[in-house]
């Protein structure tokens, strides 16, 4: 296979990977924690390099994890003490942490292949290149085997522990009265986002984790309510955003970080203006067209008691504030909906049970 | 329903219906809440009490209709007629600052935008946490302060505007039974001395005993009047729905 | 080089009395970020200000023919970049049901994805465009590449955030802790929140040469977040958290003078996160210390 194709597949393994867990990150309300993390396990990987002086040594990952597991405890300590808010402490300590980091690097390391740009940007260009033998796979990228081995991580954990995490998820106080405490799964769970996003480090850098991580599962959180379609297509949405970066960025001649990550924004921008059930436009659309309809409701019952079609045109403009010309509209169009005639036995206004049908269930209130 | 003459009225909603999103929280308001005594906004939660107080003091955009405080319009201008004392819930009582500080906040509508305030609003702030009870806590921070005491502060700060009608939001929430009774003798004494003193309430116990004009509102206006002309079980029962028995047994204790 | 010769240095002088400026400026607003729990709002600006900047850049360059990364350029579109992804934000989250963490976290996806993809670009493409290879600096900041032009916009823009904060104070104060409140005594809550917004973005805009959009967060919310600890008072908080803005980020223009090639944003971050540290120690009251002891006494009587 060529280079390019390696790269091009252990952009989408990494993707899918990244998108799979931040789905569970963005329901979970903890999207920011990638943002932390992806800073956070800079200091582990660097102090585990300058020890054991190479990139393969699984101590790297093991002392980044770790690192990473150091912030999420630490700010939890010190939100635990309400001397500072969660946010705020969050953000003091990933940017200790990373500032360790990037000052080790900018003090050990120089020219290194930890050039302070690829901690921001990753190396996918060159993952293909550092190879090793596998059993049965022969010749093998190692970050397409790390990228794999971690996605298959989470999927398994996501299938064995589905339910648990519906539960903590979607009903969190029924799962507090049944007794359920999901502290054990907590700790699993922070930690396999943590493993994910030290492995996902070296190839994407700190910027395209965050993106994978929280835009494509909110472009799909914004597109379905099932949770099982819900993971998939999130997924589904990081691989495209990673296909469709990756062209955009042999286009531009630039490292695949920036534009994967500005698709994957891209796409969640298109979701959020167009998408048909939750977006800026349908929303807009179903609140105007609501917003009329409780009018009418509520112009109707201006109406009643009114003697004449000029009284009611009087009271419905006065108290909607609304023009002569469109009030007359509105009241033609209440008479011919039947919703309110005038009653010849009181001769004046009244509803009838179809308009009192229809304002109660727009208006959903005892009357 | 009784028949309020128009001069004894101190707040008119007509026709109020306020939405958010595109949900009705009001619906087709009509009230009167009169000048003299302690009026009690009575409903379930999620009923639109807040949301009535909110649109009296114009701070949420009306879909329709109308409000009046005093004979005039309703609206962000409104000043310093009404001392309008929100939840408590509502801020971060961690915020820096000493309980003399946020009484003063009382004055800062008075204030152009680049004043500070001087003798005269202090000399106000301390005459506001005299009459609360407060004046040995100036200052004191305010997270060092009990939920009564809270409470009293936020009234002082409403004290110090010198307002014809105080609109308070469950001044009674989060505060034990002490605070609760002391507190009340405080908005007597102000109603007393001619405030109108209106506040959400909601649950209805001790109701009778506060209230001398109730609103009971469930989104629409359920009905309004005297305490004795409001609270009857059918109309509880129409505004508190199915929950309405146990809620009149606690009610009649 | 000693410490005297390094201060009568011209260029470590313009470099110390910037980052001093800068360090005050956003410390002092960081307050209101802070006490509004706007931390990682901040957070998220400031990485949204590096599209901002190398936008800017751009279009200068394209129409001018020239690079030019003058803070009176640069400062402008970040400003811009950075509001933008603010109410990006606020109308993701107010009409859809996905909630404010994810819509921040999207943001970084948007506007910093879509920054690296043209700093990246214009680092590459040829001819090469004169002044590019500065751009990256705003990545970790670089408080010696300062000019004395760039001095003046930051004393100029620090000045006049400073005094619109101290003419509006009362009203930004009472905005801060009751909303509500504030619109109830007839206040214009929606013209305070906009200029209060953007006090805070500019606090966030004028950090960025020193401290880098990846690390700003703590620039702007480690003076608050020490400053709370030690007082009780806003205006006490925030004349502190100037300080201690100010005097890190002027000691860390210096220490990064000294070895050449560090970039400053790190430095300037572990200074004040080490102030951050002693303040939850050894705060009077609030601190870990103070409140063992109270626990002991508590345990002895």
């Amino acid at each position: 296979m060529s280079i390019e194709t390696w790269t091009l597949l252990i952009a989408i393994v990494t993707a899918i990977a990244c998108g799979l867990c931040g789905s569970l990150l963005v329901v979970g309300r903890q999207a920011m924690v990638s943002e932390g993390l992806s800073h956070a396990v800079l200091p582990g990987l660097v102090v585990a390099f300058l020890f054991f002086r190479s990139f393969d040594s699984p101590w790297l990952i093991a002392s980044a994890a770790l690192s990473g597991l150091i912030m999420v405890w630490v700010t939890r300590a010190l939100s635990d003490t309400r001397l500072v808010d969660s946010d705020a402490g969050l953000g003091l300590v990933f940017a200790a942490m990373f500032s360790t980091g990037i000052l080790l690097v900018s003090l050990n390391l120089k020219n290194a292949h930890f050039h302070a740009d690829c901690i921001i940007d990753g190396n996918l260009a060159l993952a293909p290149l550092n190879r090793a033998d596998f059993p049965v796979l022969g010749r093998v990228p190692r970050s397409m085997i790390t990228m794999t081995a971690t996605f298959l991580v989470i999927a398994t954990f996501v299938l064995l522990a589905y339910k648990e995490l519906k539960i903590m998820i979607f009903d969190p106080t029924h799962a507090a009265r049944v007794g359920f405490r999901p502290v054990l799964l907590g700790y699993v769970w922070i930690t396999i986002v943590s493993l994910t996003t030290v492995t996902a480090f070296d190839v994407a850098g700190s910027v395209l984790i965050v993106a994978l991580m929280i835009a494509p599962p909110a472009s799909a959180y914004l597109l379905t309510r099932r949770f099982s379609v819900y993971l998939v297509l999130s997924m589904a949405i990081a691989a495209v955003s990673a296909v469709l970066g990756f062209y955009l960025a042999k286009r531009l001649d630039v490292s695949p970080t920036g534009p994967v990550a500005a698709v994957a924004g891209g796409l969640f921008l298109l979701v959020f203006v167009f998408n048909p059930t939750n977006s800026l436009l349908a929303t807009r659309l179903v609140r105007h067209r609501r917003r009329k309809e409780l009018i009418r409701c509520l112009c109707c019952e201006l109406m009643i008691g009114c003697a004449d079609e000029l009284e009611a045109l009087t009271a419905v403009s006065d108290r909607l504030r609304i023009g002569p010309r469109i009030a007359q509209d509105l009241v033609r169009e209440l008479q011919s909906r039947d919703w309110i005639q005038l009653s010849e036995k009181s001769g004046r206004f009244e509803m009838t049970v179809a308009g009192q049908e229809a304002v109660a269930q727009a208006v959903n209130c005892p009357a | 329903m009784s028949e309020l003459d128009s001069h004894d009225v101190a707040i008119r909603c007509e026709n109020l219906t306020v939405t958010y999103g595109a949900e009705p929280v009001l619906w087709n308001v009509d009230a009167e809440i009169p000048r003299r005594g302690i009026t009690g906004i009575i409903g379930p939660n999620g009923a639109g009490k807040s949301t009535l107080i909110k649109s009296v003091l114009g701070i949420v955009p009306v879909t329709a209709g109308d409000t009046q405080v005093l004979g005039s319009h309703g609206g962000p201008l409104q000043g310093d007629t009404i001392g309008y004392v929100p939840q408590r819930s509502t801020v971060d009582w961690d915020f820096p600052t000493s309980v003399f500080d946020v009484v003063m906040m009382g004055t800062y509508g008075k204030l152009r935008w680049f004043q500070r305030p001087g003798k005269l609003q202090r000399d106000e702030t301390h005459r506001a946490l005299e009459f609360v009870g407060m004046e040995a806590f100036g200052k004191r921070q305010i997270s060092e302060l009990s939920g009564g005491q809270q409470q009293r502060v936020f009234l002082a700060r409403a004290f110090v505007q010198e307002p014809s009608v105080y609109l308070m939001d469950e001044p009674f929430a989060g505060v034990d039974a002490k605070s609760e009774s002391s507190l009340f003798e405080i908005l007597r004494k102000l109603s007393d001395e001619g405030a109108t003193v209106v506040m959400v309430h909601h649950d209805l116990i001790r109701a009778r005993d506060y209230f001398d004009y109730v609103l009971l509102l469930n989104r629409r206006l359920i009905a309004q009047g005297t305490t004795e002309d409001a609270l009857t079980p059918a109309n509880l029962e129409k505004c508190y729905g199915l929950e309405s028995d146990s809620i009149l047994i606690e009610a009649k204790h | 080089m000693n410490v005297s010769e390094l201060l009568s240095d011209h260029t470590v002088r313009v470099v110390v009395l910037g980052s001093a400026m800068i360090g005050a400026v956003s410390g002092a607003m960081g307050c209101f970020a802070y006490l509004r729990r706007q931390s990682l709002i901040g957070d998220v600006v400031s990485h949204s200000a590096l599209l901002g900047i190398v936008m800017a850049f751009w279009i200068v360059y394209l129409l001018t023919g020239q690079g030019n990364r003058s803070l009176v350029v640069l400062m402008p579109g970040a400003f811009l970049a950075g509001l933008a992804s603010l109410l990006l934000t606020r109308s993701v989250v107010r009409s859809t049901r996905l909630k404010e963490d994810a819509s921040l976290g999207v943001m970084l996806a948007i506007f910093f994805g879509s920054g690296m993809m043209l700093l990246r670009y214009l680092q590459r493409g040829s001819p090469p465009i004169p002044g590019r290879s500065g751009l990256d600096q705003y990545l970790f900041g670089m408080a010696a590449a300062m000019t004395r032009a760039d001095l003046w916009m930051i004393g100029v823009v620090g000045a006049g955030v400073l005094t619109v904060m101290s003419l509006a104070w009362s009203r930004l104060k009472i905005i801060t802790f009751d909303q509500d409140y504030a619109a109830g005594l007839g206040l214009r809550v929606d013209l305070l929140e906009v200029v209060l917004l953007a006090l805070i973005v500019m606090g966030i805009v004028i950090g960025l040469q020193i401290a880098g959009v990846v690390l700003m967060i703590s620039l702007l919310v480690a003076p608050a977040a020490s400053a709370r600890q030690w007082t009780y008072s806003l205006g006490r908080m925030v004349c502190l958290a100037a300080t201690i803005g100010g005097v890190s980020a002027g000691l860390g223009g210096v220490i990064s003078s000294i070895g050449r090639s560090l970039p400053t944003g790190p430095i300037i971050v572990l200074l004040v996160t080490l102030v951050f540290v002693v303040s939850v120690v050894c705060a009077p009251r609030r601190g870990f210390i103070s409140r063992w002891q109270r626990g002991r006494q508590i345990h002895v009587d």
